[in-house]
């Protein structure tokens, strides 16, 4: 039994691994909306300022992190400072929360793959997505029982999870070169069919058409920094884990900004295949294209839905594309985040990747059973939201700070110089240790007061302090006590 | 569309698909050395 360190079939595998951490149903469900709802084109402007003064940097960070070390993200970081390895394992402990109730949209898009070979949504969608799919209860307050479909559907979901990440990063060398390609032949196939029905480039229109003026709101600006935050993977340790499988002499700089350039091109793209539906859906309705642009679950599983019953010809066809590029946009997401986890286990315990695989789907799928049940939805929407609005930018914080300040951050420069087609200069510790920082320390307290202020969408504070606090501080407790515990030491 | 929707465009295109084409040649550029 080996517990050798894996590493990258080649340099291509691992861009493509990071890229299809990085590049999910977000990608799809949320940049689009988020465009055009804060100046249409000119949200680019702050978008590319985000890009290359946080994002870049931070993937760059993290990505030679890793490979410097050779180590996922909690020994990484016990190595820049031992109480850090506790931190490390709290951040890695947020991506394994993401990666369980993440895969309750990945069950979702399994029992919709099923339901568009009939289009079983009929002419009121937004009633099948809640009432039937999901039999959503009043409140998180009602459980309500679990639902069979969804039942299957996230066990699929694990069930594929496992095979995938079995055989370790050996086996995900090989997966990533179908599932990163395909979602985007996918989205191309339905760009093609977008852009050629009528109303298509009135719905581009509203996407594209910029509002400067908007460029003046601090918000926009914020939204911009938050966007490309949670669309890179940061934060959570994928990154790191990732890196670690490179070799000690491996490129990093070209890397990180060939991912992030391939991460955001896709989102622009995407922004035009979800518009162009939109803008066909909004002229068969007789509507205006604002009154059928949506976000998130909205999109994927009710107004895209609506749009493809009303294709004239080939709905089926289309109902299927689209439901298997959501699978295969999130799959690699999924399996990413779980492998920052259990990365962790394999350094200091050496645990084999085959046992790691195993023992954290028989945990994790269980526990993923609470977001398939009648109030699954409601949990699901307040554990996502405190992980991202909490729990990932605390952790963005500390992860500058710490390699900012704590660490000979020069001499990491200057090491990764070294092996890099790509220089970096001073710009880039600055935006380590106080641009990319001060941002997320913004961001936090305006998340804070918000929440504060008005608690979020309407939940008990019950709920939200059990759901959300609860989330957070499990992982933070977990993350000590793993950290306290010894490690395993090799004989040889 | 109007005439700035199609710059917004160009510029989109220029900073991420060029600047990934620009990334992936110094990448193969420098394998090929």
């Amino acid at each position: 039994m080996t517990t050798a360190r894996q590493q990258w079939h080649s340099r291509t595998a691992f861009i493509m691994a990071a890229v299809g951490s990085a590049v999910g149903l977000g990608n799809v469900w949320r940049f689009p909306y988020v465009a055009y709802s804060s100046g249409g084109g000119a949200f680019l402007i702050p978008y590319f300022v985000a890009l290359f003064t946080a994002g870049i940097p931070m993937l760059i960070l993290e990505m030679g992190l890793g490979q410097r070390m050779q180590k996922g993200a909690p020994l990484a970081f016990g190595a820049v400072r031992r109480p850090l390895q506790w931190f490390g394992w709290w951040a890695a402990g947020l991506s394994a929360a993401i990666v369980i109730y993440y895969s309750t949209i990945l069950a979702w898009a399994w029992v919709y793959l099923w339901h568009s070979v009939g289009q079983s949504w009929g002419d009121k969608p937004e009633a099948f997505f809640f009432d039937t799919v999901l039999r959503r209860t009043s409140g998180p307050g009602e459980i309500g029982g679990l639902v069979p479909s969804l039942v299957l559907g996230i066990g699929l979901t694990w069930l594929t999870i496992y095979l995938i990440l079995r055989k370790g990063v050996r086996s995900v060398s090989k997966v990533v070169m179908i599932t990163v390609p395909l979602p985007m032949v996918l989205l191309t196939v339905l760009l093609i069919r977008g852009l050629t029905l009528p109303g298509a480039m009135d719905g581009i229109r509203y996407y594209l058409t910029p509002d400067f003026s908007k460029l003046t709101d601090l918000k926009i600006w914020l939204r911009a920094y938050g966007q490309i935050f949670f669309s890179l993977s940061l934060a959570s340790g994928v990154m790191i884990g990732y890196g670690s499988y490179l070799g000690k002499k491996a490129e990093v700089t070209n890397s990180a900004l060939i991912t992030g350039l391939a991460n955001c091109g896709t989102s622009f793209f995407a922004g035009f295949v979800v518009f162009s539906m939109l803008g066909y859906l909004a002229q068969v309705q007789g509507l205006p294209v604002p009154d059928v642009t949506t976000s998130g679950t909205g999109l994927a599983f009710v107004a895209f839905p609506t749009a493809i019953s009303q294709l004239p010809a080939l709905n089926a066809v289309f109902g299927v594309i689209f439901f298997v590029t959501l699978l295969t946009l999130g799959i690699d997401s999924a399996f990413a985040l779980q492998e920052a986890f259990t990365t962790g286990f394999h350094d200091k315990w050496h645990v084999p990747p085959e046992k790691l695989a195993r023992y954290f789907v028989i945990v994790a799928f269980p526990t993923s059973l609470l977001f398939v049940t009648g109030g699954g939805f409601y949990w699901f929407d307040i554990v996502d939201k405190w992980i991202c609005d909490f729990g990932l930018v605390i952790s963005g914080l500390v992860q500058c700070l710490a390699v900012g300040f704590l660490y000979p951050v020069r001499q990491f420069r200057d090491y990764l110089n070294d092996q890099s087609e790509v220089r970096l200069g001073s710009w880039w510790i600055w935006m380590l240790r106080y641009v990319t920082p001060g941002v997320l320390l913004v961001i936090l307290v305006g998340n804070l007061l918000d929440e504060i202020d008005a608690g979020y969408a309407g939940y008990p504070r019950w709920a939200t302090f059990i759901g959300g606090w609860g989330t957070v501080l499990f992982w933070a407790v977990l993350g000590y006590w793993l950290w306290k515990r010894p490690a395993k030491v090799e004989r040889n | 569309m109007p005439i700035s929707a199609w710059i917004m465009l160009a510029f989109g295109c220029l900073v991420l698909y060029g600047g990934l084409a620009l990334c992936i040649s110094i990448a193969i550029r420098k394998r090929d050395k």
